[in-house]
């Protein structure tokens, strides 16, 4: 396990006005907790955060945060990151505290390796139903991945939580008969889905008839008010003025 | 189109759209996505000719998932009609999406046809949009 070390700074202003500011300087409010001790807001900066989010282990990477005041180095996990939905960078960061001696669970993710006999000769798809599975381990033994070979898959078989391969140092928790990857055959749907757009714009008239034929699902006296309403529109315009 | 099987009111009011879609803005289905960058209404018939330009371009391969839905119905006055007397009939359906929204999704094909397909679809939705990929 690569030793990697992010220093913060304690942080005394909270909120959304001082979190605001800090992201006015290229930094961002992240929050340390667990181990039955308290709290403590802190300030890192976003580009190492990063670099440990991208890494092989991703989120699932222990590292050490250095915090100057309060605490000597400990050793921390990315517990929850917030994302800025149009921009993309990030915002915001929980790190919580790890006990190198404790079982701790994690979110490991799938990977798949090799071509579905199901896609390479039949076109199937190859559909990731589950991405990650839940662990047990010791922090120093989690799994940068699980891998499962999807070569031998044919249309319609999948893969489940408990055709994954068993480890001495961990143990997956996820329930066995969750499935992971299935190959579907080539969707009929999406082959039909095509001539029924060449139908449509022969007859436009067609979404009218299916907005009235869902408004006859609501209630009776509704639907009777609706139609009418349409009706008096299409004949006289001004006609529907006067009916209030 | 879609629309709702059942509402509970005929007319709604316009509303407003500020602030970014800090729910459905990351990817959660497929490996690709086509995100929204600017507030607006996107009307059943743009999702549906988006979704099927998607599909007539991927062909057999690949699985789509359209992320929005239409629940707002729009109403409109007929035409040459004088102002007042109450709210016009509902016309048709709208999904609200603010920026960061992941309108479509796809998986089961490589990124250059991803990419294309959803080139493709974004023309047909009168909003600004991205290409995006899993993770950050």
């Amino acid at each position: 396990m690569k030793e990697i070390v992010v220093d913060v700074k304690g942080r005394e202003s909270l909120g959304k006005n001082a979190s605001r500011r800090l992201r006015h300087q290229g930094l961002i409010p992240a929050i340390v907790y667990g181990s039955k001790k308290e709290p403590i807001a802190v300030v890192v900066d976003p580009k190492k955060i990063l670099e440990i989010i991208h890494s092989e282990s991703g989120v699932n990477t222990i590292f050490q945060l250095g915090l100057a005041q309060q605490e000597a180095r400990r050793h921390v996990m990315i517990k929850e990151y917030q994302v800025d939905p149009v921009k993309g960078n990030l915002i915001h960061a929980d790190f919580v505290r790890i006990q190198m001696d404790e079982v701790i669970e994690v979110d490991v993710p799938v990977q798949v390796t090799g071509e579905a006999a199901g896609v390479k000769l039949d076109g199937g798809i190859l559909d990731h139903v589950t991405r990650q599975v839940r662990v047990s381990c010791l922090p120093t033994d989690i799994p940068e991945h699980v891998t499962i070979d999807v070569t031998p898959l044919k249309i319609g078989d999948a893969l489940r939580v408990s055709d994954l391969p068993k480890s001495d140092k961990y143990r997956i928790l996820s329930d066995p008969d969750l499935t992971l990857v299935v190959v579907s055959p080539p969707a009929k749907e999406e082959v039909i889905a095509p001539a029924a757009a060449e139908a449509a714009p022969a007859a436009p008239a067609e979404p009218e008839v299916m907005k009235k034929g869902k408004a006859a699902g609501e209630e009776p006296g509704e639907t009777a008010e609706t139609d009418d309403a349409k009706k008096k529109e299409t004949k006289k315009p001004e006609g529907k003025e006067g009916k209030k | 189109m879609l629309m709702p099987k059942k509402v509970k009111y005929r007319k709604q009011m316009r509303g407003r759209r500020r602030g970014k879609a800090w729910r459905g803005s990351s990817i959660s289905f497929g490996d690709y996505g086509l995100k929204v960058l600017e507030p607006g209404w996107v009307t059943d018939k743009q999702i549906e000719a988006a979704r099927i330009a998607m599909t007539r371009f991927v062909k057999r391969g690949g699985k789509i998932w359209v992320r929005i839905f239409p629940d707002k119905p729009i109403t409109k006055k007929p035409a040459e009609t004088r102002m007042g007397k109450g709210k016009g009939a509902p016309e048709g359906w709208v999904a609200v999406v603010r920026p960061g929204r992941v309108l479509y999704e796809m998986e089961g094909v490589t990124e250059d046809i991803a990419r294309q397909a959803l080139r493709l679809a974004s023309h047909k939705i009168g909003l600004r949009t991205m290409f995006v990929h899993r993770g950050i």
